[in-house]
């Protein structure tokens, strides 16, 4: 009986329980200093737990771990806040040949331990990346690399099977350096306690599921950061995300979805920064069979969509629409191809020269994560004639399906380019014949991602412009927008933005502009 | 009994809340203004017609993607109704059954009915549901037919003391000492008085399921389009920018819920029955 009752109520229970949640947050007061000459404690709420703290040790290459792994430890080359490629741990390098990199290593740099940062420091984390069973993310961002030579104590030869156009990106984002003597000597379980790299903090504390804890190391090679303490929150709940930067418990919280946004505008001291990302959404479009075989009916449903309306009112503005593979910002991104813009009327046209004027009938999955905007775009395809039967799945089941060939004809996906903002991080995954998460296979597109690894930029952006142009034809996914990268702040720091690379970036210097 | 009902209060309002339910369920065709499903990205998050920036052109508002909340709400009571009653009727149907059994014979057969009927108890019904739903499609009649496997024991557990109850009166004595089989007992003497007990059951047991359709859509698994713990779901994200999404869908869950209870409470008290 009284089971029937308590049923009743939980409704109630839970928004109740929602306001003491939001309310209780307030209890906390900000420890922020105003100037921006120095910040006493920076607070970050993250979207999920951080699960290792040992660069070379996590599962999934996963931006909670690298970012905060990215402030203890250094890359040796780094994105400034233009998005060009800048020495870091190296002061520069050179390609001595299609596949051999020389990197020249800055001298005088430290660990936070004393050890002096060399050159067997570099080989021996890029062995430990090459052969680590721990990361296979990991091991996906350095496939190709053949061996590291340490020519001397200060010049590192990056050895390639073939030649690695992206080499430098790569470089510049997840492969973090740690220190060979360290590192050798202590156990993988114990060293994802206690890293030690050559970074700007240092870790304090670490509560798995709740918090990660940094101070600043003082003698940092940069110079001194211009953060005191520094503390990553786990709040997984975007609206607890952004009560607690509301009610001053953080001072920035990351990845706030679209529709949310709206939540801090006119919030006094809160503003949004927002910049379009590297990930993008599109819709895989199965030619293995009829009627999505007939690329007239995948150009139809291209221009069925209206793309520009879902991003004006489901992404509330924060998405850019899509012709081709690639975001603008990218290497590779063809300018001259025109957009899929909306017109019904045609995609009628197209399915009536394709035979369907009658429409048909066709299954697409969805993670429940995107099946509002699935929706959305299977009422626009509904309306020309083609009724999508949605299939609604777990996010990882629907991964699982992609990687295991047993995607429906049309699935909706998101793919992040591994941050490389080039199209050689799309190219081959997805749109290669052997592609680990390719639907498409075209003998050209085959030989030009033969022909874009070089490292020479002409013949690449030859190459790109071609490549671009077909995938725009052949339109093996219904392109549908870049997504944009928004995070909460409160004012008062200008020097954190949202970056393109998909990264957190608050290693500010004393110093830095 | 008619006279009795609208003397409680209780029971008459819920009674009415429950054929508005069943009248909203059955004409869903003629009463919703709007198809629940045509969305209009342009008129999304409307919010309701009296309040300022409203439109009783959508008298509810209208969800994310623009479609009508009224008519999903309207279409959405015949999901919460047919698998209430089809899950409430099936359990019953299995239940009764093992139930008369297993408390008429005792023995082995109770032994045997309830234990299986205490491990199925033992699993967290919800935890059960959604084992499963992972494993089949979730359709009206594979939903129901988790539910059903989630809480049958229920309905025989509650029934079986019942029957217990029964068996040890006179009258089935005496029916015993004049001969009657057992079979002919279970049907004539102690199934009429399990009635009481079963429409009880039967009238809260729709509550509970609907419930837990509710739970199952709000996390995920719907079997519609239309359902009311969806939307409760989806309308989650815009609680604080669109209030009215998540608290219609919560209202008319708890309302029907709620008044399920009121009759059943009713229903025991007039029928006297004692439920442990």
């Amino acid at each position: 009986m009284s089971r029937v009752k308590v049923s009743g109520f939980i409704g109630v229970m839970v928004m109740v329980l929602t306001l003491i949640g939001v309310w209780g947050e307030r209890g906390f007061q900000t420890h922020l200093a105003q100037a921006a000459e120095e910040y006493e404690h920076l607070r970050i709420g993250l979207s999920r737990d951080v699960t290792s703290l040992d660069p070379l040790g996590y599962p999934s290459l996963d931006r909670p771990e690298f970012n905060v792994q990215q402030c203890m430890f250094d890359l040796l080359l780094r994105r400034n806040e233009e998005g060009k490629i800048v020495g870091h741990l190296a002061t520069d390098y050179k390609w001595l040949n299609e596949k051999t990199m020389r990197i020249n290593l800055r001298k005088g740099i430290t660990f936070q331990n004393g050890e002096k940062f060399t050159a067997a420091d570099v080989k021996w984390s890029f062995e430990d990346m090459l052969q680590s069973k721990r990361s296979p993310g990991l091991i996906g961002a350095v496939k190709g690399i053949e061996k590291i030579v340490a020519v001397d104590d200060y010049t590192v030869d990056i050895h390639t099977t073939e030649p690695i156009p992206t080499l430098p990106s790569k470089l510049s984002c997840y492969t973090l350096m740690v220190s060979s003597k360290q590192r050798a000597n202590v156990d993988p379980s114990v060293y994802a306690n206690n890293p030690i790299g050559t970074g700007p903090f240092k870790l304090v504390e670490w509560k798995k599921g709740d918090r990660v804890v940094l101070e600043r190391n003082e003698n940092y090679w940069r110079g001194v950061p211009k953060i005191k303490k520094l503390t990553f929150f786990t709040i997984p709940d975007a609206s607890t995300r952004i009560a607690a930067l509301k009610s001053g418990t953080i001072d920035i919280a990351v990845d706030i979805p679209p529709s949310l946004a709206k939540e801090l505008k006119g919030v006094s001291d809160v503003e949004i920064t927002a910049v379009p990302s590297v990930r993008v959404n599109w819709i895989y479009l199965r030619g293995d069979a009829p009627p999505l075989k007939d690329k007239r009916v995948r150009q139809a449903m291209n221009y069925a969509v209206n793309k520009e309306e879902v991003i004006a009112t489901l992404l509330e503005g924060y998405g850019l629409a899509m012709n081709q593979a690639v975001p603008p910002s990218f290497f590779g991104y063809n300018p001259d191809l025109k957009p899929y813009t909306y017109d019904p009327e045609k995609a009628k046209q197209l399915l009536k020269e394709a035979g369907y004027q009658k429409g048909f009938s066709v299954r697409f999955e969805v993670p429940s994560l995107w099946e509002e905007m699935a929706r959305a775009v299977a009422g626009y395809l509904t309306a020309v004639g083609i009724d999508c039967k949605m299939e609604i799945k777990d996010l990882k089941a629907a991964y699982a399906d992609v990687l295991e060939r047993k995607a429906s004809p049309m699935l909706l996906f998101s793919w992040g380019n591994w941050s490389l903002l080039d199209i050689d991080g799309t190219l081959s995954d997805v749109f290669g014949c052997e592609g680990k998460w390719s639907y498409f296979c075209h003998p050209r597109i085959q030989e030009l991602i033969k022909e874009l690894r070089t490292i020479d930029p002409q013949k690449r952006q030859k190459a790109a412009m071609e490549t671009e142009r077909i995938l725009h034809e052949e339109t093996p996914m219904i392109f549908l927008f870049t997504q944009y990268d928004i995070h909460g702040k409160r004012k008062g720091i200008p020097e954190f933005k949202a970056r393109e690379d998909n990264t957190i970036w608050v290693n500010w210097v004393k110093g830095d502009k | 009994m008619l006279k009795k009902l609208l003397k409680n209060p209780k029971a008459l309002v819920g009674s009415m809340i429950i054929l508005t339910f069943v009248f909203v369920a059955l004409f869903a065709s003629y009463l919703a203004p709007h198809n629940p499903n045509t969305q209009v990205l342009s008129k999304r998050l409307i919010p309701p017609g009296w309040s300022q920036k409203g439109n009783w052109e959508y008298p509810l508002g209208t969800d994310a993607l623009g479609r009508d909340l009224l008519s999903r709400l309207i279409y959405g009571s015949r999901v919460s109704l047919i698998i209430g009653i089809l899950g409430a009727g099936a359990c019953v149907l299995i239940g009764l059954p093992l139930a008369l059994l297993a408390g008429y014979y005792r023995g082995w057969v109770d032994e045997v009915i309830m234990r299986i009927a205490d491990v199925f108890l033992s699993i967290p019904g919800l935890l059960l549901a959604i084992a499963l739903v992972a494993l089949l499609e979730p359709t009206i009649l594979s939903v129901t037919l988790i539910f059903t496997l989630a809480s049958w024991a229920w309905a025989t557990r509650t029934i079986r003391g019942e029957v217990l109850k029964i068996r040890e009166i006179e009258f089935v004595e005496a029916a015993k000492a004049a001969g009657a089989g057992n079979l002919y007992i279970i049907a004539r003497h102690i199934l009429p008085n399990t009635v009481g007990i079963t429409i009880v059951f039967t009238a809260l047991w729709v509550a509970i399921i609907i419930l837990f359709e509710a739970s199952l859509s709000f996390l995920g698994f719907s079997c519609s389009d239309t359902s009311w713990g969806w939307d409760l779901a989806n309308g989650k994200q815009y609680i604080s920018t669109a209030w009215w999404i998540s608290t219609f869908s919560g209202l008319a869950i708890f309302l029907v819920v709620l008044a399920l209870n009121f009759l059943g409470d009713w229903l025991r008290d007039y029928l006297d029955v004692k439920l442990d």
